[in-house]
């Protein structure tokens, strides 16, 4: 059997490509820079006055105090590019797309064979969308799936209309700064009615050094439609940080049903800051499915809020915090109508000196009659240098919600290994195997090619940093 | 207290060194500060050299501070020569705990030389708001029982410090009960020590003032220390009740269990704040938390958060916590069986209560806090019938 030589002390994602952009202006970020961007653009003038609103509330936030300040401290605002343009035009055939960029694709797994199965592609490389394709059927539906920047200019109306209004720029200091700068990400809508199968995919990669990512997405799902929603990161190795700042937004009319699939890789020196948000109107259904490998620091809680009776909200989250890593991951459900039902099921493990938290909130108001919310985080400790931390919040107005919360935290089962060792297999991999059955929860809820790609990656990870301890 | 013992504790830090509590401060984030807790308001003559407001009786008699009883020696917190406890190793002092270290206003500190079997009963009488200070240091190998009631007798806001030293291999069984029927703030402070093989018990019953905030903060420094907190808590009008836990775990083989349960009626809130911190090293912890909320009235609220903070790998450690009405399948299974709704509800907040109270350890108090409870229970439901 031939010897295959694979250096696993590299991060297996990681690599990047000369990079070859047409606009590079300096780092750091000032009113210019906006005005720039936006002329670039050819943003309307609302969009412009968005901005550089959301730039005046970015100056004024404070930074928070209540998460990993060390490492928030270490962010230079200053050191980061905040608007890169890529030198090729947007495309719409797969053939014009620049080798060196499709390379990338190769290594992160999107054949062209992927384009057939899947609703439409959307890859973002650097700020903007490279190549963009949608499957021909999707557009006889109805089904609007673009880039952001784009849908700014073909679709004003539908975009002003709700474009800040689940995340107003002035919610916390990140989206006001994704609000200020954002570039790329996707828009989609959905008719009312229009079941859209397949899930619909982006791949966002960060690819110049030192280059922050403020994508913005924006989904719509009108009554009764659905729609399932996946974005996967993975970013090339860099030795400085680079920040990637996305808000996503998504409104889910009466009966819709939306989900949010995201499997987020960035190498670990990207700071990973976003404001994931969706409002769920009567009887609609948001699921926001969230795998955390990657970065540095990530801090994310998606949330939805409940506005109408009946809407149901979920979160799976799985985070894995390794070496030199801290996954802040969470969620929060906030019930504002009666009969709303919500469930989040939290799954992190630590290993290597990683630190995962799950920072949650459940809040009914008052007039939420007999909404019901269940929250479950489960955490496993690798090893004796690692933590995991659980800080679910839950305030309760009303009397007749019922809310419940159970956690545990252990390490992997000496029997559980026993018993696996004892059939052949090393304590390496007996090990990865029982982190995959820990997570089957979420793997089971993705598309087979994406499930074995994050198996896959959670094997990687086991190994990467040696024998577990 | 001593000017020597107040430095070290306040880390020579002066009160414009503090800065003001807000509800943005993640340990008051859910206190309306009715209190203006950063600048509390004493009665007169409240410094260290008076203990003037403040009563302290034992079993019912006044208790003259210095006298000896079996096993036990009293100090004047003004005689205090050396502390407790130093500091607490995870809680800064912030504003209020900085009030109430420098402007105590009496107490005393208990040294425990011999077993005490019976409850030393500490009944709290207080006509102006003021700060006790309570001292309680277990000698190695001996056990003892504490009762600080702060019943109908406190009339005023009153700002407890508790602190607890458990030398090796002692136990100590202490009861909180705080039931004054009067429209005041009761804010204590207490922290607790534990060394190698000690074991603490705490029972708290919260059913008075107006506003009630316990904060407790207890490090298991020993190897194979334990700390056990059981409570229960009843709102009525617009009381609430603030119930912050924070465990410690640093010593190896060391157990905590927490169990808090409480009905909250007409506009009363909770809050719950349990965290369980478990050190590096700190391996075979075993560490339990859980708080159930009952919401009996549409303008009552509760929040819970029961934080874990882990670092180690180790260890067995769970929480569960819930906020929700009573369960509709109890209510079927007790009306099933011809009880009307109004005695079934009865029924199974008794029941609820139990699973607490019914303990051996709670036998001295159980029937007097059951009474208590059901009269709670009580006047919400005549002012939910009435309004």
């Amino acid at each position: 059997m031939a010897n295959i030589d694979i250096d696993l002390g590299k991060y297996s994602l990681g690599w990047s490509d000369p990079e070859k952009n047409a606009f590079k202006p300096e780092k750091g970020l000032n009113e210019d820079i906006i005005r720039k961007m936006s002329e670039i653009k050819e943003e309307p003038q609302w969009m412009l006055d968005y901005r550089l609103d959301a730039y005046k509330k970015f100056l004024k936030k404070p930074m928070p105090e209540w998460v990993a300040k060390e490492k928030l401290a270490a962010l230079d605002f200053d050191d980061i590019y905040y608007y890169v343009k890529p030198a090729e035009e947007q495309t719409d055939s797969w053939d014009m797309v620049p080798d060196d960029i499709k390379e990338t694709y190769e290594k992160l797994g999107i054949p062209q064979a992927e384009r057939s199965y899947l609703a439409g592609v959307t890859a973002q490389y650097d700020s903007e969308v490279v190549y963009h394709k949608n499957r021909e059927d999707l557009e006889k539906l109805g089904v609007l799936f673009c880039d952001m920047d784009t849908a700014v200019r073909e679709y004003p109306e539908l975009v002003q209309e709700y474009f800040g209004t689940v995340i107003p720029s002035g919610d916390n200091k990140f989206a006001a700064l994704n609000s200020a700068v954002w570039s790329g990400g996707s828009f989609i809508y959905v008719p009312k009615g229009v079941h859209v199968e397949d899930p619909l995919q982006a791949y966002f990669r960060i690819n110049a050094e030192n280059m922050g990512q403020f994508e913005r997405t924006l989904i719509l799902v009108d009554e009764g439609a659905s729609v399932h929603y996946i974005e996967g990161c993975s970013a090339p190795v860099y030795t400085t940080d680079a920040l990637h700042s996305a808000v996503v937004e998504i409104v889910v009319k009466a009966s819709g049903t939306c989900r949010y699939t995201t499997i987020q890789n960035w190498s670990n020196d990207v700071y990973n800051l976003v404001t994931k948000r969706a409002q769920a109107y009567g009887n609609a259904t948001m699921e926001w499915i969230d795998a955390n490998l990657g970065s540095c620091l990530t801090v994310k809680y998606p949330s939805v809020h409940l506005m109408e009776p009946g809407a149901h909200g979920e979160v799976l989250s799985v985070a894995f915090a390794n070496s030199g890593q801290h996954q802040d991951t969470g969620a929060k459900m906030i019930h504002l109508a009666p009969d709303t039902t919500s469930l989040i099921t939290s799954k992190s493990i630590s290993k290597g000196g990683g630190r995962g938290a799950y920072r949650g909130l459940v809040r009914v108001e008052e007039g939420a009659e007999t909404a019901k919310s269940f929250v479950r985080c489960d955490a496993l400790i690798l090893d004796d240098n690692s933590r995991s931390d659980t800080y679910p919040y839950m305030e309760i107005e009303e009397s007749t919600a019922e809310i419940g919360h159970e956690a545990t935290v252990s390490k992997v089962g000496e029997d559980q290994l026993f018993y696996l060792m004892s059939r052949g297999l090393s304590e390496e991999e007996a090990t990865s195997m029982i982190v995959a059955g820990f997570v089957e929860e979420f793997t089971k809820t993705l598309p087979m090619e994406y499930a074995m790609e994050f198996n896959k990656l959670i094997e990687i990870n086991m190994i990467e940093a040696g024998a577990v301890g | 207290m001593n000017k020597n013992i107040i430095d070290k504790k306040v880390r020579a830090k002066e009160n414009k060194d503090f800065v003001d509590l807000t509800t943005k401060n993640e340990d008051w984030k859910y206190v309306p500060l009715q209190p203006d807790i950063n600048n509390l308001e004493l009665g007169e003559n409240t410094n260290l050299e008076t203990t003037d407001g403040f009563h302290v009786n034992t079993n019912g008699n006044t208790f003259n501070i210095n006298q000896e009883v079996d096993g036990v020696v009293l100090t004047d917190l003004n005689d205090i020569a050396t502390p407790v406890i130093d500091e607490s190793i995870k809680r800064p002092v912030d504003k209020f705990l900085f009030q109430q270290i420098t402007r105590a206003t009496g107490g005393f500190r208990v040294d425990v030389n011999d077993n005490v079997v019976d409850y030393f009963k500490i009944n709290f009488e207080s006509e102006k708001n003021t700060i006790p200070y309570i001292g309680i240091n277990v000698n190695k190998n001996k056990s003892a029982k504490f009762f600080m009631n702060f019943s109908d007798l406190v009339k005023s806001n009153i700002y407890p410090l508790i602190e607890l030293y458990l030398d090796v291999n002692s136990n100590l069984e202490l009861i909180i009960q705080a039931t004054s029927s009067h429209e005041i703030n009761l804010i204590n402070s207490l922290y607790a020590k534990l060394e190698k093989d000690s074991g603490l018990s705490i029972h708290t019953v919260s059913t008075g003032g107006a506003f009630s905030r316990s904060r407790m903060d207890i490090d298991l420094i020993g190897n194979g220390s334990n700390f056990n907190i059981d409570g229960v808590y009843f709102g009525e009008n617009k009381q609430v009740h603030d119930n912050r836990v924070f465990v410690n775990h640093l010593g190896q083989n060391t157990t905590s269990n927490m169990q808090t349960k409480g009905v909250l009626g007409d506009e009363s809130t909770s809050i719950f704040t349990g965290t369980i911190h478990i050190a590096e090293g700190a391996t075979k912890t075993e560490s339990h938390q859980e708080n159930r909320n009952i919401l009996l009235s549409e303008k009552s609220s509760a929040q819970s958060v029961p934080n874990m903070e882990i670092l180690c790998d180790d260890v067995i450690c769970g929480h569960g916590s819930s906020v929700g009405p009573i369960d509709e399948n109890l209510y079927h299974y007790v009306m099933s069986r011809g009880i009307n709704k109004e005695k079934a509800e009865k029924l199974l907040i008794k029941g609820f209560f139990n699973e607490v109270i019914n303990k051996d350890s709670w036998d001295i108090i159980n029937s007097e806090v059951a009474a208590q409870l059901i009269k709670k229970y009580d006047n919400v439901f005549e002012r939910s019938n009435n309004g």
